[in-house]
This record gives C-alpha cells, structure tokens and sequence, in this order.
C-alpha cells in the first residue's frame, strides 16, 4: 500500500547542541505533567480531608 | 419540553452536524486515504487535544458520573490517575515511532513488526471491542433520554447514528475533529452551567461552604483511598497501576485515539495534543464529579424520589405491590424532611461551634442514612419481585432527573445538546475508526491490495456508513448495564491488556516471533475471561495482568515458536 509523503517533523533536537540543556524540551514538559499531577494528587488528598469535621 | 429548549437542541446539533460537512467538503475533492484517515496531517496541538479529550468523554461521562458520585463519592477518579503517566509514556515511545513509520492505523506496524496474523488478531480484537463499546456510547444516553423524556429509545438511538454517519461519512476525520471542537465547547458551556446552578439552587440558608460540610460528612469527598485492596474496585493504586495500562492501551494501541494524534501536523503537535490531555482530564472529570456531590447535598434540602427511574416504579401501578411501594416512598419522603432538618441543625452548630450538638445532630443524620438506605434496598426489592428483570440501579437516572425538574427552560435544552454532543463526538472517532481499520487492516491488506486512493476513499466512506448502521443495530439489543460509566470501562480491561501486551512485546521483546505473541494473546484473552466470570478481581487490574501475562507467555512459549530473522525484524530505532 502506498503512502503520502512524509511529514514534517519540526522538532528540534536540542541534544546535537554542543551548548545543549542539562534538560531539553520535551523532558521539561514531561516534568510539568507530572509536576502537575503530583499537585492533583496533593489537592485532592486535602479536599478528601478538608471539609470532614 | 419547553419549546425554547427544543430550539436550544435543534439549532445546536444542526449547526454541529452541517458546519462540520462543509468545512471538511472544501478539502475533500481528490481525497487521499491521508486526508481522509488522518485529515492530511495537518492539525494543531489543540485540535489534537480537544479531538482526544471529546473521543474519550462520551455521553456516559455526563450522565453517568454525577449519579457516580451521588451514590458512591468522588472515588471514581481515582481511575483516570494512570492517564497523565501514560500520556508522556506516549509521547516517548509511541508517537515519535508511528510518524516515523508513517502508518495509517496502529495495527500496520505490527505486520511490519512481526507477521500478518499478529496485525490481524489485534485489528480484530480492536474492531470486537471497539463496536461494543461504540454500542454502549450510543445505546447509554439514548435509553436514559427516552426514560425520563418520554421519547422512543430506537428513535433516538437512530437519529444519534444518522447524524453521526452523515458527516463523518461526508469528512472522515477532518469533520470529525470539526465536529468535537463545537461539541466540547457545548459540552464545557452545559457544564459549567449546571455547576453554578446546582450550588446557586441550593437553600438560602446553606451556604456553599456548608455544601461542601455536608457532602464531605455524608462521604462523597472520598476522591483519594491509599489502601490496597484487589477486590476494591477504586483506589490510588489500582486507578494508578491499572488504570496506567488501561490508558496506556487505550491511548496506544486503540486506533480511534491513535487516529486523533496521527493527524497531527508533526511529532511536536501530536506530542502537545496528548499532553495537554494529560494535564486537563483529571480536573475535568474531578469537576463533573464534584457537580455529582453538590447534586447530592441539594437533594438532602429537596427530597429526592425513592428511585429515580420513574419507568421502572411505573411498572407497580396496579399491581399487589403498589401500596407498599407508596408506603415505602411516604416513609422515605418523611425520613428525607427530617434529614433536611437535622442537617441544617448539624450546619447550624459547624457555624457556631456547638460540638454537643454536632455531636447529636451527627448521630441523628448517621441514623437517617441507615433508614433511608433500607427503605431504598425494600423498594428496589419490590421492583425485582414484580419483575425480574427491572433495572434496580438507578445512578444513571439521577443527573437528568435533575436537569429536567430544576433547571431553567433554555438550559434544559442545552444540557440534552450536551448528552447528544458527547454521544455524538465519541461515537464518530470510534466508527470512523472502525472504518479505518476494516479497510486498511483487514480489506486492503487481506483481499483488495491494489485499489486506487480514490476507490479506497469510496470503500471507506461506506464502511462508515456500515458501521454506523451495525452500531445502530448492536445498540438496539443492549440490554441493562447496571452503572454505564463502569460497563464501557469493564468492555475496555477485558480487551486492552491482551492488545498492550501484544504492543509492548513488538517493542521491547526483540527476539520473540509473531507466532509466540499471537499464542500468548489468545491464551491471556482466555485466562482474562475466566478471571471476570470466576474472580472479584476489580476489573482495573484485567489490563495489568493482561499486559505482563502476554509478556511473560511470549517468552515462556518462545522456544516453541523460535524468532526468525528472515522473516521478522525489529522496527528502525
């Protein structure tokens, strides 16, 4: 089966840098939605808790 | 209904379904499979988010989970905490891997992973569950609306799926993601509409920090559980354990959401799309919950009916069990005003510190709950004696009740268009997907191989419209479901581990054939099988155990079915 020609893939490949980030892009972002969820997690640990008397 | 919600609903839908055809028709002469499959890879990251956030969140979603929550607390979310793990697991393994390979559905890469039989066990085992699933999305809101609408349930079902097959028959995915861009904005319009109101309708004298006392003393602030417990269907752990390979096979493996991030303009926008996913669907689903908790406390200010599907206490009138049942209802509603009253003195004691009366009032509302509970469990008994088969759980009754009897003309209307955009938005991926899948995987590749991209663009738009119709017909036959939100999820675990194993084994498991995957699979669909109609096991863990037993059986039965390197090779790294 054929195919269309393929796509582009802008994404830049910091670690080719000589100068490149302890960190790059992406790794960034996955950190933040972890980040983000460990928060949610956190936040609803406290909701569970918070209105009980 | 009032006639402004009739209007409310039918311009709504209309405007979904007819913008979506012509905004996809402009871009439709001389379509490519591309094109149509994958909207010519050209969408942004939110358009690949909002298309995977409306595929995943079907009608069950706003019908189901506040009655969720309503009777068992906030826990269900406990089943979505696995998502964002999966989603940046996605975004590392699998998208960059199926642009590269520039396949059209997922299943394609297991054929150039391992041998035909393998992709054609998982796009089979896809298409088995995915058109069940399909079914329980349309059948789910369209049994509920003809309930407490009045309307006739193969109606509806039939005007969902005619909507539905006309643009993504007309569009492919392209109308599709059109198409949920203007239903998620309708669906986040109607809900957040009925949070407002459902706290804003609450009694003058309760305040909503009251609300939140309330529902966190009657138990529904239950959102996180950190003990381990198999047989306890939500917890932290199974939710991020299993509910992990349950994500990640549904968002890795199942073509109608692989299909969503495939459209992707490139690996960068796919990658956005599900991260964004990752971040926003806990909170969506904490908030539609919590509309579910704040209904509860305005229905312990409001008396709320015995039993919420009214078709099902129908069925008494007339017969020796209809006294009993007004008995039983009369007592209930008297429990219910002194519920309401002890509550607010319970309330009135948090404001003013009086512990002895909390203490008393909290006592008094402990007992309320036992009586009101055992007067619930003797009415559902009657419906069962009068008819064996009566549909006894009502959780999926409870939301529309309420939107029906205690939300303004107009938002009625809206929050229909809601349930109707939900089933829609889902439905369309899913049959779209089925389409694909048929026609790439199992038509082309097995029977048809040399068709031109105008002729394969014909035969997939009519098995659109063939799906659509077995789709409409299997939703017909669906009989009761018990909590519909826990049914479409139990149909997923009982497939998706097997599947996940299968992908995981091409990617990890280097040296072992085609062959041993395959045997692996059919014996843990067996085993997975056994386990539900045998076991307790909390159906979150089927995708876990289903995952590492395809593992761990590809690799025990290896020796039997020896990897070939003529035939088989490892993906390009």
């Amino acid at each position: 089966m054929s195919h269309q020609a393929p796509f582009k893939d802008v994404q830049h490949d910091a670690s080719q840098d000589s100068t490149a980030p302890v960190f790059s892009s992406w790794q960034a972002w996955y950190g933040l939605v972890l980040g983000v969820f460990a928060a949610l997690v956190g936040l609803m640990y406290w909701f569970s808790h918070a209105f009980a008397s | 209904m009032h006639l402004l919600d009739w209007i409310v609903l039918a311009s709504t839908l209309s405007f979904v379904v007819l913008w979506s055809i012509r905004k996809s028709r402009l871009a439709s002469k001389g379509a490519t499979m591309h094109d149509f499959v994958l909207s010519g890879r050209e969408a942004k990251w939110y358009t690949v988010a909002i298309s995977v956030m409306a595929t995943q969140a079907s009608a069950i979603t706003f019908i189901s989970l506040p009655g969720q929550a309503y009777v068992d607390g906030m826990r269900f979310v406990q089943s979505y905490l696995g998502l964002p793990l999966a989603m940046v697991l996605l975004c590392v393994v699998a998208i960059p891997m199926y642009h590269r390979l520039n396949v059209l559905t997922a299943y394609e890469f297991l054929e150039k992973r391992f041998d035909l039989k393998t992709r054609t066990l998982a796009a089979s085992l896809f298409l088995l569950q995915r058109s069940l699933a399909a079914a329980i999305s349309i059948y789910a809101p369209s049994i509920v609306l003809s309930i407490i609408m009045g309307w006739n349930v193969s109606y509806v079902i039939f005007v969902i799926g005619v909507l539905v097959v006309l643009y993504t028959t007309s569009g492919g995915t392209r109308a599709v993601s059109w198409a949920q861009s203007y239903q998620m904005a309708i669906i986040t319009l109607g809900m957040v509409s009925v949070g407002f109101l459902v706290v804003w309708s609450l009694p003058k004298d309760i305040s909503f920090s009251d609300a939140l006392h309330v529902a966190a003393f009657s138990g529904k602030f239950n959102a996180v559980d950190f003990t381990f417990d198999l047989n306890n269907k939500y917890t932290f752990w199974s939710g991020l354990l299993g509910g992990l390979f349950l994500q990640l096979s549904y968002f890795g493996t199942d073509q109608s959401q692989v299909q969503r991030y495939l459209s992707g303009e490139s690996v960068t926008q796919s990658r956005l799309g599900l991260l964004f996913n990752g971040m926003m669907k806990i909170p969506m689903q904490f908030g539609i919950l919590f509309i579910g908790a704040m209904m509860f406390v305005f229905y312990q200010f409001s008396t709320p009916p015995i039993f919420f599907n009214q078709s099902e206490t129908a069925k008494l009138t007339g017969t020796r069990y209809e006294a009993e049942y007004k008995q039983l209802s009369s007592q209930y509603e008297q429990t219910s005003v002194q519920r309401s009253a002890a509550l607010r003195s319970y309330t009135q004691a948090l404001r003013t510190g009086d512990n002895a009366s909390k203490e008393a009032s909290a006592a008094n509302l402990e007992s309320s709950a036992q009586v009101l509970s055992t007067l619930k469990s003797k009415a559902q008994a009657l419906l069962k004696q009068n008819d064996p088969k009566a549909v006894t759980n009502d959780t999926n009754y409870i939301f529309l009740t309420f939107v029906i009897n205690h939300l303004p003309i107009g938002l009625v209307g809206l929050l229909i268009a809601v349930v109707f955009s939900a089933s829609m938005s889902s439905a369309s991926s899913e049959i779209n997907a089925l389409a694909s899948t048929t026609i790439i995987d199992i038509y082309k590749r097995l029977f048809q191989g040399s068709l031109t991209e105008a002729r394969s663009v014909w035969v997939t738009r009519l098995a659109t419209v063939a799906w659509g119709t077995i789709i409409v017909g299997f939703a017909q036959f669906m009989g009761s479901l018990g909590s519909l939100i826990e049914a479409v999820n139990k149909v997923g675990s009982l497939f998706y581990g097997a599947i996940l194993g299968i992908f995981l084994a091409a990617f990890y498991l280097k040296r072992t054939s085609g062959t041993a995957v395959f045997v692996a699979a059919l014996i843990t669909e067996a085993v997975i099988f056994c386990l539900n109609a045998f076991t307790e096991i909390g159906f979150l863990w089927y995708n876990l155990i289903g995952c590492v037993l395809v593992l761990v059986l590809a690799l025990a039965v290896s020796p039997l079915f020896p990897f070939s390197d003529r035939q088989e090779k490892s993906p390009a790294n």
